[in-house]
């Protein structure tokens, strides 16, 4: 019994680290808190739901244009909604994405309507069971995906020329331009690795849930959530952060009530912020007078 | 001027007309309602504009705040069965101690530190309204909140509500006005734009951000109350996240820091679905892209864009009378200008006895010096900055403080105004401990400086620059200054003549209303010493005045401290590197090395200290300089 609420925690989590890491990206790379990446959560799942269900693409070959898709509308959204604002300040950027994120739920009521959809593959909402533990696969698909994402990104930040320059832009963004780096296109690739990585989550969240336009709205907060308990710009404090709360959700659910499992995410929020303001793998760096 | 005041008038007297008649000019009872509701929430952007526009936090918590007056003011008028008044006060009161509660704690945070605690305190708030069902009804909300009523007058139709909605609003608007235009308005956006300068200037920076939480929390608490009695039922998601980002981007795109920002954003924000509703079922995609345009196209809002425009038309620019002009002295000849001397720099309140008179003639030596410091130290880390540094500054005294790069210097003048307290030993202004003083109180005490970088407030005239630092001079409350006491009219003007005075004294006063950002870096650093002579210091503490001067400001401004010395009585201490300047200016030289007290004296005498040629040309040259 315990086992399976771990793992049905952890996948849960896992969707929000993925959430998650693409929010952190984004506050690296730009400065910024993206309202807008619950919402990649939704168009990914929608998308996928398009393709595969509705148009008859494979499953994978579907899951591949929707990551495709969603990269490009990263690199789209970085131009109208940050690009031109770059230079104003957090605050104005934060609502600029918040416009976004608005226009994003209401396009997807036009095209999708508000009758949630429901998309079972790959594999449905069968149940295995493996002596007398009951797994429900597609949370195991979660956990497998989401592990190899996370050695397969942080291979690409530390072994690859172009993440090197993505983390070196992030970093500091003065010193890299003085280095010849193409600070606008980073940023750009940047948007698109968020969301995808917002799309990708959605893909994996769609069977476990109906689809539905508010869908991204309760994953982005709780993402949102996850990358502060984490510890504000941490990678992998975005992920860890996302199991702890995925775990905490899963597990107030069924030992207390599935009514105050929301309350419980910002009861270890508040608690975190608390004890340990900057979060759990938060920054080391004193401020200076 | 007259021909102005009588078009402002007039103005404002149609703008009143057009408001009275405004709700037959809505034919629809629904539009009535989204006035209603425009007016509300603007109280609420109003409020959020102390806390962001004025203050530069960026908080989340304002639809809790909001939410927090909403259900005080329903419980207390349903539940508890009093009238409406009584709930009103209560919401604001309520609201007000939480807006206190959250402001003291959180603002030892920074930044995004500050915007997660907000946003966290705003989760909690909606938590417990959802899950508090004893109390707050829970999910379901309260229903049947009876309407807004004073004595006979009840406000139960759109048309009632909108006079007392409007009264309420501008109210709210009329209280950013003046406090704008105050010393607590000035010390807030000081206190925004460079918090340490702010300090250093006199401004009690703690209490300029709790009082913009505060501020910030009535207002939303007094637009809930109104809220819950117009709306007759309210529940906890009302209430939410989304709702403080939906009046983050009213203020934005109004305005963040304008008066009239919060008000025009609100309409707009409000009325925009409705005007797009032509668009069918597009129309709220299409709103939220018109968010993004309106914010790249107006950065920083419709108001700053209105303004930039008005500024970009010739002679559009409001030139404010500057009240002494005959002040502007001949800044090329420094000797001839005469100080104002009766009139002189005496203190804001007039009946403050207590302080010495500042014009205080040179030579009244005092057998106290001014400023002790003994057995200094400071370490940071492992590095000793200062060490055990024994220092006696006497009154009227101008005191040269030079040694090599890295040798302490700017960390002992952070040390006397306040910046760091020390790891060990103590400092004493004419034998009173100075230890407990923060900043902004040792400034209270006589103690004022200039930054070796320039910081001056980038988004305030180089006028309310300087009168920032009348601030710990000047005593007005919020509630006199909203009110506009006589007193506090009284006051205003001493620190608009004391402003002025100073800024004539360092040859500024033709800049008054000019951005520092368009004065030349030798100007800047003029205004600076201006704001530091408007706090009427006794000590002041120059850290390399004269960086980045050409010789002949390097001249003018020797020629300026002296006489600050000679006819102001202000005690000097300076940090420069510029032997020319030091021993144009100072009676004795202090060096430091490596954070201690090498050598001490006359500058010629610590010119051949062989100590302080060892400590800026090293050993060799030294020796070398010897055996010739």
């Amino acid at each position: 019994m315990l086992l399976q609420i771990l793992i049905s925690g952890l996948a849960m989590g896992s969707v929000y680290g993925l959430v998650a890491l693409g929010f952190v990206l984004l506050v690296n790379a730009a400065d910024i808190i993206n309202f807008a990446q619950g919402e990649f959560v939704m168009l990914g799942a929608f998308l996928v739901f398009t393709f595969a269900e509705l148009w008859g693409i494979p499953y994978l070959p579907a899951i591949v244009m929707v990551m495709a898709a969603m990269a490009l509308f990263g690199m789209v959204m970085e131009r109208i909604a940050y690009r031109p604002l770059r230079n104003t300040n957090t605050a104005t950027i934060i609502v600029s994405t918040l416009g976004i994120s608005v226009f994003l739920q209401n396009m997807a009521l036009r095209v999708w309507g508000s009758v949630p959809e429901y998309f079972g593959q790959p594999f449905g909402r069968q149940i295995i069971d493996l002596g007398g533990i009951r797994l429900v696969p597609q949370h195991l698909l979660i956990l497998v995906v989401t592990g190899l994402l996370v050695l397969l990104q942080h291979w690409f930040f530390h072994s690859t020329r172009l993440g090197k320059l993505m983390r070196a832009t992030a970093q500091d963004k003065q010193t890299a331009r003085l280095l010849g780096v193409n600070i606008g296109l980073m940023t750009s690739l940047t948007f698109a690795m968020a969301s995808a990585l917002g799309g990708l989550a959605g893909i994996l969240l769609a069977p476990t849930f109906y689809i539905s336009v508010e869908m991204g709205v309760r994953v982005g907060i709780k993402a949102f959530v996850a990358s502060i308990i984490g510890g504000w710009g941490s990678i992998p404090g975005a992920l860890v952060g996302g199991l702890v709360i995925g775990l905490v959700e899963v597990l107030a659910a069924a030992y207390v009530s599935s009514l105050y499992k929301d309350v419980f995410a910002f009861v270890v929020l508040i608690a975190v912020l608390v004890l340990m303001p900057r979060g759990i793998f938060g920054e080391r760096v004193a401020q200076k007078a | 001027m007259s021909a102005f005041r009588s078009r402002r008038s007039l103005a404002i007297l149609s703008a009143a007309a057009l408001a009275a008649i405004m709700p037959w000019l809505f034919p629809s009872a629904y539009g009535l309602v989204l006035l209603n509701t425009a007016l509300m929430y603007s109280i609420v952007v109003i409020g959020l504009n102390f806390v962001y526009g004025f203050g530069g936090i960026f908080s989340l918590s304002q639809a809790a705040f909001w939410g927090i007056g909403a259900y005080t003011s329903a419980l207390v008028t349903t539940d508890a069965h009093q009238g409406y008044l009584v709930g009103l006060l209560a919401a604001s009161v309520v609201t007000s101690t939480f807006g206190l509660v959250l402001g003291v704690p959180t603002l030892k945070l920074r930044s995004h530190y500050l915007t997660m605690a907000t946003l966290a305190f705003a989760e909690a708030v909606r938590l417990v309204l959802m899950n508090t069902e004893r109390l707050t009804h829970g999910a379901n909300g309260i229903r049947g909140i009876p309407p807004a009523s004073l004595g006979p007058l009840v406000f139960d139709t759109p048309e009632r509500s909108y006079y007392l909605n409007l009264a309420m609003a501008l109210s709210a608007l009329l209280l950013t006005v003046r406090f704008r235009r105050s010393r607590l308005g000035r010390a807030l956006e000081a206190t925004r734009d460079d918090e340490m300068a702010a300090a250093a200037s006199g401004v009690d920076v703690t209490h300029a951000r709790v009082l913009s939480f505060v501020l910030s929390a009535f207002l939303a608490g007094v637009a809930g109350s109104l809220w819950a009695a117009f709306t007759s039922y309210i529940s906890p998601e009302t209430f939410d996240l989304f709702s403080t980002i939906r009046f983050v981007a009213m203020l934005l795109i109004g305005g963040a820091g304008t008066a009239a920002g919060p008000l025009v954003g609100t309409l707009l924000l409000t009325f925009l679905p409705e005007w797009l509703r032509f668009l069918e079922a597009y129309y709220m995609a299409i709103y939220g892209l018109s968010i993004v345009l309106i914010l790249i196209f107006a950065p920083t809002g419709l108001v700053g864009l209105v303004r930039t425009l008005g500024d970009s038309l010739p002679h559009a620019k409001p030139i404010r009378a500057i009240p002494r002009d005959d002040a502007e002295p001949s800044a090329r000849s420094g000797e001839q200008m005469e100080l104002a001397s009766g009139a002189g720099l005496q203190p804001v309140e007039s009946d403050d006895s207590s302080r010495p008179s500042l014009t205080r003639p040179r030579g009244l030596e005092d057998e106290i010096p001014l400023l002790t410091a003994t057995g200094l130290t400071i370490a940071f880390g492992g590095l000793v900055a200062v060490d055990r540094v024994e220092l006696s500054v006497a009154e009227g005294e101008i005191r040269g403080i030079i040694g090599p790069n890295g040798s302490g210097k700017t960390t002992l003048l952070n040390l006397i105004s306040g910046v760091y307290r020390p790891s060990q030993g103590h400092l004493y202004l004419r034998g009173e401990l100075l230890d407990r003083f923060g900043p902004s109180d040792r400034v209270a005490r006589g103690i004022a400086r200039t930054f070796q970088n320039i910081r001056l407030f980038p988004r305030m005239t180089v006028l309310d620059n300087v009168k920032v630092g009348t601030y710990a001079r000047s005593s007005a409350g919020i509630g006199r200054i909203f009110l506009r006491s006589r007193g506090v009219v009284a006051e205003e003007a001493r620190v608009e003549a004391r402003a002025m005075e100073a800024l004539a004294i360092v040859g500024l006063a033709r800049r008054a209303m000019d951005m520092p950002g368009d004065l030349p870096y030798g100007q800047q650093r003029l205004v600076e010493v201006a704001r530091a002579l408007a706090t009427e210091p006794r000590l002041l503490l120059l850290d390399e005045p004269a960086a980045g001067m050409s010789l002949a400001e390097k001249q003018r401004l020797v020629d300026l401290v002296k006489r600050l010395n000679r006819e102001m009585g202000i005690t000097v201490i300076v940090i420069e590197h510029d032997m020319r300047v030091i021993s144009g200016l100072c009676d004795r030289v202090t060096v430091l090395n490596f954070g201690k007290v090498i050598a001490d004296g006359t500058p010629q005498q610590v010119r051949d200290d062989p100590a302080v040629v060892e400590a800026y040309l090293g050993r060799r040259r030294r020796n070398r300089a010897e055996s010739r």
